[in-house]
């Protein structure tokens, strides 16, 4: 079946993750409202039930919340929320993760910074 | 569309074929009769008795001698009779073909059952008027071209009037639809195997013992010969009661 | 929750083969879910009993609150069989007209819309479609009935991967704005992996599991790495599934991993990743069997 969604891993989370990603490349600004469950799930063909509960995943993070009888929108102060999650995870799945390979390959701290400052020297010109 | 149109329809979408070939062999039969009956105008007496001469050349026998009734003229079943073909076909037919689709639709057995009743007395009265109305057609018209005659006649059943004529067929059509729907309201059970068995069984034996020949005798002419309309209805419809109480107890837990 | 349709310790023997053996389940208002097993894992002979064609030797089924006795069909229940029994000679309008009056729910407008999703010409007969197409008339007929209680067997058999996703599509769709309980009984689970959000896993008659997909995509990991730290990994864990090559060797494994847990494992140069549904439910079928 077509779907965006890696099927190994609880969709959920996914759809939180969709839906933050919407916010911070500015999909949706703050005080928006976001896609409803039902064009949620007919798009993708999810279980409503499942949407439901990715997007209870963002309403317990505040990252949206609900308007009776309106829908679900964005949170004032949802990006800065996202942006200080994502660099936490940041830190921690890619930072130390790369450290510890790092270790493993006999390289010094000295050393990623190095290639680090490189690669943004490359990007950047 | 209700649901009586639904059961109906899918009855005749599951019985059009046979209806239609019965239909088609009945007009054969009838047109093939009328053309060789106004080819060779016979007179069965004559025709017998040049049978009968032949035979005494062939045989020598000048003893040999074959009698029929002085008034024997009509040797066609009329079509209108043909059609009733119709009542074992269809009381075979229904309860075998539109069970499953029926079900399938999520009706209930009693629904489906109630409902198939409803059908068969539709097909009695259809087939009792036009038989009735047929009857007179065969008396005045018909026969001066072919030779037939009508079960309303054998039966005598005229003796009862145009009234009566029309009811003791309804009651005997719906008799036959139910005795046969009885037979096969639940195929795939050892209890109607048993039932065929017994009956197939009963047919030799009833008219070969002297003494049940009686009984069966007087049981056949009670109920198509019956001088009584009252009576002879009575005891076909008390006849097609039971049959329903067995094929509803077949059909109830009929599977799919 | 209310409960829609409640099955408790149904059996059911062909001759002397178990077709289904003290099976329980019970279905909750407003959810979709699966029923997963092989073929002849007896997924069509529960839900035949489920719709009063045939009878449990043993067991209770109760629809909507009301017990089935012996020849009794549930009502407010649509059962879409995987051979449907239409009369072939109707043409598709005419089953679609029988069809509405045994079903109170019935939406007319819907069904129409479906017939040009699904490309379906009403003025065929049925013996004209194709064995996927005729499978999908038996589909419309369980989406537009709306049934409190819908039950597919087989779906999308004979049907191209197109008209699958547009079946499936249309049922999300549809009860997206019309929530209702309605049961995929099929043996292929990808298909409806993201459409159903609980499913029952049968093998041999018997139920071997009943949990939320989701809990599932939580819950089911392979893990790979060296003998000792896998060994060490899933002690106490529930393993479906174990192959060795040299020092090396994998675990399908049925637990949940903490954050912790993982980055230790990680540490011991395990790898965790996750297991598709299709291949967990052939893991777990196949350890069900060797079990018996």
């Amino acid at each position: 079946m077509l779907t965006p969604f890696d099927e190994s891993r609880p969709i959920f989370q996914q759809i939180a993750e969709r839906i933050e990603d919407d916010i911070l490349n500015g999909t949706y600004a703050e005080e928006d409202q976001i896609i409803s469950t039902t064009q949620f799930a007919r798009l993708f063909q999810i279980n409503p039930a499942t949407i439901v509960k990715g997007f209870g995943l963002l309403v317990n993070e505040e990252i949206i919340y609900k308007k009776r009888g309106l829908g679900m929108y964005v949170t004032v102060g949802a990006k800065e929320k996202i942006m200080n999650k994502r660099r936490e995870r940041f830190y921690n799945d890619l930072v130390v993760n790369l450290l510890d390979e790092a270790k493993k390959l006999g390289m010094s701290t000295e050393d990623v910074v190095a290639m680090i400052t490189r690669e943004k020297e490359k990007l950047d010109q | 569309m209700n649901k009586f149109t639904a059961q109906l329809q899918v009855s005749w979408l599951r019985t059009k074929m046979t209806i239609w070939i019965v239909l088609g062999l009945i007009v054969v039969s009838f047109v093939a009769d009328f053309t060789i009956n106004q080819m060779f105008v016979s007179n069965p007496q004559q025709d017998i008795a040049e049978a009968v001469g032949e035979l005494r050349e062939v045989t020598g026998n000048n003893q040999l001698e074959i009698q029929i009734p002085a008034d024997v003229e009509n040797v066609n079943v009329s079509p209108a009779n043909l059609l009733l073909l119709l009542l074992p076909i269809l009381g075979i037919a229904l309860p075998l073909k539109t069970f499953r689709p029926m079900m399938n639709f999520g009706d209930s057995r009693r629904h489906y059952f109630v409902r198939l009743l409803m059908i068969y007395g539709f097909v009695a009265v259809l087939l009792a008027l036009f038989n009735s109305l047929w009857f007179p057609l065969d008396k005045s018209g018909i026969r001066e071209y072919v030779q037939t005659y009508n079960i309303i006649e054998v039966f005598g059943w005229n003796q009862f009037g145009a009234i009566g004529i029309f009811f003791y067929q309804v009651c005997f059509y719906f008799f036959v639809l139910t005795l046969f729907n009885f037979l096969f309201a639940r195929p795939k059970s050892p209890v109607t195997w048993i039932i065929w068995a017994v009956l197939i069984a009963a047919i030799p034996v009833g008219t070969s013992i002297a003494y049940l020949r009686h009984y069966v005798a007087e049981f056949f002419i009670a109920l198509l010969f019956n001088d009584s309309l009252v009576l002879g209805m009575g005891l076909n419809l008390g006849l097609s009661l039971i049959l329903i109480v067995g094929a509803w107890l077949f059909t109830r837990h009929r599977t799919f | 929750m209310n409960t829609v349709l409640e099955v408790k310790n149904v059996s059911k023997m062909y001759g002397r083969v178990d077709a289904v053996n003290s099976l329980s389940l019970d279905l909750a208002e407003h959810t979709i879910y699966g029923l997963l097993g092989r073929n002849g894992a007896g997924k069509t002979t529960l839900l035949h009993m489920i719709a009063g064609g045939i009878f449990p030797d043993s067991g209770e089924i109760t629809v909507h609150g009301k017990r089935l006795n012996k020849g009794d069909v549930p009502t407010q229940c649509c059962y879409v069989r995987e051979n449907n029994h239409y009369p072939k000679n109707a043409r598709v309008r005419d089953v679609l007209q029988m069809a509405a009056v045994f079903y109170p729910n019935w939406d007319a407008k819907l069904a129409s819309q479906l017939l040009g999703i699904f490309k379906l010409n009403p003025r065929k007969k049925m013996r004209q479609l194709s064995r996927g197409m005729e499978s999908m008339v038996g589909n419309m007929i369980g989406l537009a009935s709306r049934a409190p209680l819908t039950i597919f067997d087989e779906p999308v058999l004979g049907l191209d991967v197109l008209m699958r996703e547009r079946f499936y599509r249309a049922l999300i769709e549809d009860y997206a704005e019309y929530p209702r309980t309605i049961l995929l009984s099929t043996h292929l689970i990808d298909e409806i992996a993201t459409v159903v959000e609980k499913v029952f896993i049968i093998e041999s008659g018997s139920l071997l599991m009943e949990e939320d997909v989701e809990h599932i995509r939580e819950y089911a990991h392979l893990v790979s790495g060296l003998n000792s730290a896998l060994d060490e990994f899933v002690a106490g864990k529930k393993v479906l599934h174990r192959e060795g090559y040299g020092n090396a060797g994998m675990a399908i494994v049925y637990h949940g991993i903490t954050e912790s847990e993982r980055s230790q494992a990680e540490q011991h140069g395990l790898m965790i990743e996750g297991v598709p549904l299709q291949k967990f439910f052939a893991y777990l079928i196949e350890e069900g069997q060797t079990h018996e």
